[in-house]
């Protein structure tokens, strides 16, 4: 129980936390796992998703059902860095194909 | 049901050579199911014999190194146009299949 | 004389224009051909019909025993068995396709302007059996890839003649599609089509030579002795595309029948020879 001051930062902090109860707490490991996903959609959506990234992902989820959220990041971050250079090759390629055409 | 062999014959002389293909599975009992991982029988010819004019001219022993849709080919002598070459196999589950052509 | 030929001069600058604009494919065609040819001066114009075998001795004398006695005909033979068998009602396959059954794989790909999309043989037989109530089948399974075995093998010696129609935007464009797909990059391995079947024709992969792209839609579908079964040229797209570790299209997805018209219109002029044997 916090002693009753009339303290800026504990206000705060009741605020923050009643937030999150209310909101449901969002951990990095969901952060990161959603835009992960978000930018492997960008990439499909592109034409250009590469071969690994949703199982990638899929192994994440699983090793942060099982408890292990440090193999988890390292997993969803593979599939993002898969992700992102996915769309920047396909960023690439909407010219750079013109080159290789048989004149 | 027609049967799931072909067979051709090349006569030179009194030689036959012999090509034959046959529609079999040929599995070994190690592969896996991909769908439901489980092992897959194993389902495959065990004896392929052919005989000319009722004589026995080969008899070859299959066993899991042979793979999926046989093809068998060989040569023999003392073959001449006229003669009836009868190939048949057996499998490990006990079925059966011939077929019967006519040297020309 | 001066004002002659300058109006002279100037009325050939609409026709000019517009052949500019009609021969797009026609030009990418003949330029495909030429690189080809002048790569392998020793392979006549018909022989790339022949995939690999046009270009590697050892490959083509092992084919040559295979097509003596060749893997697919029991395909040919299913295939015949399921194209005439009846449909409810008493129809036939035949029914749709109003042309003789040896015209029928030529006929494909083709733009259908209504449709404003590439229809293909494969697609083709779904779109007749689900005219009939029956459900389409699946585009890598044996029934329908020995349907259009058959088909192919009816049509040997026919010459491929796809059409991309100059008054047709919707053609041009999904033949643009189908050869931005040809020579863009993909995958974690960067690598577009034309990598490994232009600029590396006769290379190895891994245990594989590389064959040239045209006339790489002639022969299929393929048995490949890999698998001890046939496959179609879109599954075969769609090995490629996982081969350099980018996601597959579906089977007949818009992206791969794009492409099937584009490599297809290439091989303009050699013949079909379907269905084929591969590795």
């Amino acid at each position: 129980m916090v002693p009753v001051r009339a303290n800026r930062s504990g206000a705060l902090l009741g605020v923050l936390a009643a937030v999150l109860m209310v909101t449901g707490c969002t951990t990095t490991f969901e952060r990161r796992l959603a835009e992960a996903e978000q930018l492997r959609l960008e990439a499909a959506a592109a034409g250009a998703e590469w071969l690994q990234t949703e199982s990638l992902l899929d192994q994440a989820r699983d090793e942060a059902a099982q408890g292990d959220t440090d193999a988890a990041l390292v997993l969803v971050d593979k599939a993002r860095f898969q992700a992102e250079a996915a769309l920047r090759q396909a960023e690439f390629e909407a010219t750079a194909w013109q080159e290789r055409v048989i004149k | 049901m027609a049967s799931k062999i072909k067979v051709k014959a090349k006569l030179s002389g009194d030689v036959a050579e012999i090509k034959s293909l046959m529609l079999h599975p040929m599995e070994t009992g190690s592969r896996k199911d991909p769908d439901s991982g489980e092992l897959v029988p194993a389902h495959h010819i065990t004896q392929l014999t052919f005989t000319n004019n009722g004589k026995t001219v080969m008899v070859a022993n299959f066993s899991t190194a042979v793979s999926k849709n046989p093809y068998f080919g060989f040569s023999f002598s003392g073959a001449k146009a006229g003669d009836t070459l009868k190939v048949s196999w057996v499998d490990n589950k006990g079925a059966t299949d011939e077929l019967e052509t006519v040297l020309k | 004389m001066k004002n002659t030929a300058a109006k002279l001069l100037l009325c050939l600058v609409p026709i000019l224009w517009q052949q500019a604009a009609i021969a797009g494919p026609e030009d990418d065609r003949k330029a495909f051909v030429e690189y080809f040819q002048s790569r392998f001066p020793d392979v006549s114009f018909a022989e790339f019909a022949n995939g690999i075998y046009a270009i590697d001795d050892d490959a083509r004398r092992q084919w040559q025993d295979i097509e003596e006695f060749p893997p697919y005909e029991f395909a040919i033979e299913q295939g015949e068995t399921l194209w005439h068998e009846a449909l409810p009602g008493g129809a036939q396959l035949a029914d749709c396709f109003e042309r003789p059954a040896d015209e029928i794989r030529p006929a494909y790909p083709r733009f259908d302007a209504d449709r404003g999309e590439v229809v293909t043989l494969a697609v083709a037989i779904n779109d007749c059996r689900q005219t009939h109530q029956l459900s389409a089948l699946a585009y890598d399974s044996e029934e329908l890839i020995s349907i259009t075995a058959y088909l192919a093998y009816l049509a040997r010696g026919k010459p491929v003649a796809i059409r991309v129609p100059a008054d047709d935007p919707g053609a041009i464009a999904a033949y643009e599609e189908g050869k931005r797909f040809y020579y863009s990059k993909r995958g974690q391995l960067n690598f577009a089509c034309s990598d490994c079947h232009v600029t590396s024709v006769g290379l190895y992969v891994r245990a594989d030579r590389l064959s040239a792209s045209l006339g790489h839609t002639t022969h299929f579908p393929v048995y490949r002795s890999k698998l001890g079964g046939m496959i179609s040229l879109h599954q075969r797209f769609s090995g490629c595309v996982r081969d350099v570790r980018a996601k597959p299209f579906a089977l007949q997805s818009k992206e791969f029948r794009n492409l099937e018209y584009f490599l297809s219109y290439m091989g303009n002029g050699l013949e079909f020879n379907g269905p084929g044997a591969r590795k």
